[in-house]
């Protein structure tokens, strides 16, 4: 009885991992090409920049709130890294300057809501439209094109085997798992998320936790945008159009709540690899695009809606 | 017909815990009946059966009216004649008074909502139910006390023969309670049957006929109110005697420790107070609700501006621009509502320990949750908090013990003067009992406590010295060997000029 209880609230914990076994051992049997390392190197390209940004939406969304600018930001950032390396400039500045335009994004995010009292909606619709325009405009319009040799190679090349995308990605997933984990920092975003009147009276400064998480999702935009610059070899202004879409989907498939205050890093890293592997096995099942969004949008609905009815269950 | 509705053999059984194990209930015609039991007896679960929200176990039945009862909703119930006021209102708030009133039954033609039938039926409620405002008015701007009229408005215009009352009187004034006793009595003259679910005793015995009491999910008894006293009922719902409702334990009273001098807030809601207290003093401050005794407190702990006072602690005058600067001086302020103000409802109950003292729970600089679930364990025994293990999440504990939680949280940051707004509001005999022992014992270790509380009996029992607020002023003070409730009362009532 209390072994069966036991193995009932890990299923509930781990749910959408097994989801995720399950639908990879599927996708295996029907097309063993799907595990074959090709394809495998494939969905960590494909996974690391939704990952990128999934982490900084997970800390918004803890705090109890979310950010509707990254796309845009992505693409900013990407544009003013793309100008900065078409020259032989060590590619630390393209990427430095990239994360300071992201982060100062934010940073206008977090205190137009924290201090402004903007719903987030509003204030990062606003940052959304206008930031892409800055991207159009630091261009003129254009694709920036002529990116230095080293700067196309970074997303191409691989450390030991794994691409350097990827890397990236794995260092920020474990950066941002300790500091939620870990540290005071990370436990007060989660208690600003579950009552920020409670947190405020318990003499967290709230305001600065809520300025911060829409920092560090800007900070890792820019990250992106660097990124993805040289993924493409070009900077796009158009880049990242609907991604912060696909973040806080990675996220809320992964079992963080858009009420705030409850959500695990690892639950983020599976629903990345979720709506990753989603896209991915379809297309090597030949499924048209077309089908591919209606499945994956029936899929997104499904998971949380089971995990939602098992939740309610459990009460 | 004896009983209007009568409950037999209800037995309610969640994932392998019995809430309830074959109870009854039975109610007659124009009677108030009260449902009293501890916080985790079954009486939330009975009424939620009744409204149809749970689906009782086989093997009970409900008569409603001479007829079997069967309600799979809220709605079907009320359609049949049953309805309820929840403790924890609801209600919309930027929507008027009379939209509130015929939410999810509007008066309509043709699917157009009828607005003028609906203000001209809401204004006739209102009157008869001797509350002013207008119809029209946004909820938004009427205070939690008229809200809650606005519910039993709400409920009485549906023709209900039952209607449930759950802690009606725990957000409003004496006042208040008056009026809404009024109109219990006039409805139990039209045969409606009330069934009045409270911690106040005191209510119990002035308003209602008859009383069930539950423990554990067991039916204990019922009786008449006449045939039963205050010590034979509380015997019944703790399941043993409580001698000494309010156990005063004796400290040896120090120097001041904490004072805050002319306090005014920003808002004027509160105007020019004093208050100071000595280690090893229990401070009480009373009033009737509006008389500013939160916002003293809240204004004192930086949560609302001030625009004039100065607050000295230890004798050292502190700047107090946010929370965070008071707490710094060993201040703790156990707020008024939990639910708001107090805790993370999606939080472990050892999240919530360790949110203010949070430096504690590290190791090397690092949050550590063995650390932190150790020091919450710790409190947990010490308060007797009920709850499987730190690790549940708050919201499923009950009202005492997510009380007792919030205490802990402060307890554990060390502090030497704590504040506690209505500590007791909506928890059970026992729990009360062990918050009045836990006060006690601070006090014995030097600390200096400020209560708050609407129950005179409890500040009586419980402290040294009592302040009373009247309209945001200072209305007066007296010591302990100067009590009485009369006293208290007229201090509370006298309106300064």
């Amino acid at each position: 009885m209390e072994n069966k209880k036991k193995i009932n609230s890990l299923i509930s914990e781990y749910f959408i991992f097994i989801i995720f076994i399950v639908l990879v051992a599927v996708l295996a049997i029907l097309k063993p090409s799907f595990i074959g390392p090709r394809n495998l190197t494939n969905i960590m390209k494909q996974a690391s920049i939704n990952g990128i940004l999934a982490f900084g939406m997970m800390f918004v969304i803890i705090s109890g709130a979310f950010d509707m600018s990254v796309g845009s930001t992505l693409a900013f950032a990407g544009i003013l890294a793309a100008l900065l390396g078409k020259g032989q400039v060590p590619l630390i500045v393209p990427m430095f300057v990239a994360m300071i335009a992201g982060l100062a994004v934010g940073i206008l995010n977090g205190v137009g809501i924290a201090l402004g009292n903007l719903p987030p909606f509003i204030m990062t619709l606003g940052t959304q439209t206008a930031v892409r325009g800055l991207a159009l405009l630091a261009c003129g319009g254009n694709p920036v094109t002529g990116l230095s040799e080293n700067y196309r190679a970074l997303a191409a090349g691989n450390i030991l085997g794994i691409p350097t995308i990827a890397v990236f990605t794995i260092v920020v997933i474990i950066i941002c798992s300790f500091v939620a984990n870990k540290t005071v920092y990370g436990r007060r975003v989660y208690s600003c998320g579950g009552n920020l009147e409670a947190a405020r009276v318990s003499g967290i400064n709230t305001n600065f936790i809520r300025i911060s998480t829409f920092a560090i999702a800007g900070l890792l935009a820019g990250l992106c945008g660097f990124l993805m610059t040289s993924r493409v070899t070009i900077g796009q202004p158009t880049a990242g159009e609907a991604y912060e879409m696909d973040a806080i989907t990675a996220c809320v498939v992964g079992g963080v709540s858009m009420s705030g205050g409850v959500g695990k890093p690892l639950g983020v890293v599976i629903g990345t690899l979720l709506i990753t592997v989603i896209a991915n096995g379809l297309d090597i099942l030949g499924v048209s695009a077309y089908w591919q969004k209606i499945i994956k949008g029936i899929i997104i609905v499904a998971a949380v809606l089971i995990d939602v009815k098992r939740k309610n269950n459990k009460n | 017909m004896e009983y209007i509705l009568d409950m037999q053999n209800i037995s309610k059984t969640f994932t392998g815990v019995k809430a309830l194990d074959h109870v009854q209930l039975q109610v007659r015609p124009g009677e108030v009946h009260a449902l009293m039991g501890e916080n985790g007896a079954g009486k939330s679960t009975l009424m939620k059966i009744l409204m149809g929200i749970y689906t009782m176990d086989e093997g009970g039945s409900i008569t409603f009216n001479g007829q079997p009862y069967h309600v799979h909703n809220p709605r079907e119930a009320m359609d049949t004649g049953v309805a309820m006021i929840h403790q924890e209102l609801n209600p919309i708030l930027d929507m008027t008074v009379y939209e509130n009133i015929f939410v999810g039954r509007e008066i309509h033609k043709n699917g157009i909502v009828d607005k003028k039938a609906e203000i001209k039926e809401a204004k006739r409620l209102i009157e008869e139910c001797g509350l002013h405002v207008s119809p029209t008015e946004t909820l938004r701007h009427l205070t939690v006390a008229q809200c809650q009229l606005i519910e039993i408005i709400k409920a009485i215009s549906v023709n209900a023969k039952v209607i449930i009352m759950d802690e009606p009187t725990a957000a409003i004034t004496d006042r208040e309670v008056e009026l809404l006793f009024g109109h219990i009595r006039r409805l139990k003259e039209k045969g409606v049957a009330i069934i009045y679910i409270s911690h106040r005793m005191d209510e119990i015995f002035a308003i209602c006929d008859s009383i069930t009491v539950y423990r554990d999910g067991q039916y204990i008894g019922s009786g008449k109110t006449s045939e039963l006293n205050e010590a034979a009922l509380i015997k019944m719902m703790v399941g043993r005697e409580i001698t000494d409702v309010f156990p005063k334990v004796e400290a040896k009273i120090g120097k001041t420790i904490f004072e805050a001098k002319h306090i005014t807030r920003e808002d004027k809601k509160v105007r020019d107070v004093s208050i100071s207290v000595r280690e090893g003093e229990i401070l009480g401050i009373g009033g009737l609700v509006g008389a500013g005794r939160s916002e003293l407190v809240e204004g004192i702990f930086g949560m609302h501006k001030l625009s004039g006072g100065e607050i000295y602690v230890k004798g050292k005058q502190v700047q107090v621009h946010s929370p965070a600067d008071i707490i710094k001086e060993n201040v703790a302020l156990v707020t008024e509502d939990r639910k708001v103000t107090g805790l993370n409802l999606s939080g472990t109950v050892n999240d919530n320990i360790s949110m203010v003292a949070i430096k504690k729970a590290l190791v090397n600089g690092l949050y550590s949750k063995a650390k932190a679930r150790k020091l919450s364990e710790e409190y947990i025994q010490k308060l007797k908090i009920k709850t499987p293990s730190g690790d549940q999440i708050v919201r499923n504990l009950s009202g005492g013990n997510q009380q007792k939680v919030v205490i802990s949280k402060w307890l554990l940051n060390d502090p030497d003067i704590i504040i506690m707004d209505e500590p007791t509001r909506g928890i059970d005999v026992g729990a009360k009992r062990d918050i009045y022992l836990l006060i006690g014992s601070l006090v014995q270790q030097g600390k200096a406590v400020i209560l708050i509380s609407s129950e005179i009996p409890e500040l009586m029992g419980v402290c040294d010295r009592i302040v009373v607020m009247a309209e945001g002023h200072f209305a007066g003070e007296i010591s302990r060997d100067q009590f009485s409730q009369e006293t208290i009362m007229a201090l509370a009532s006298d309106i300064a000029v």
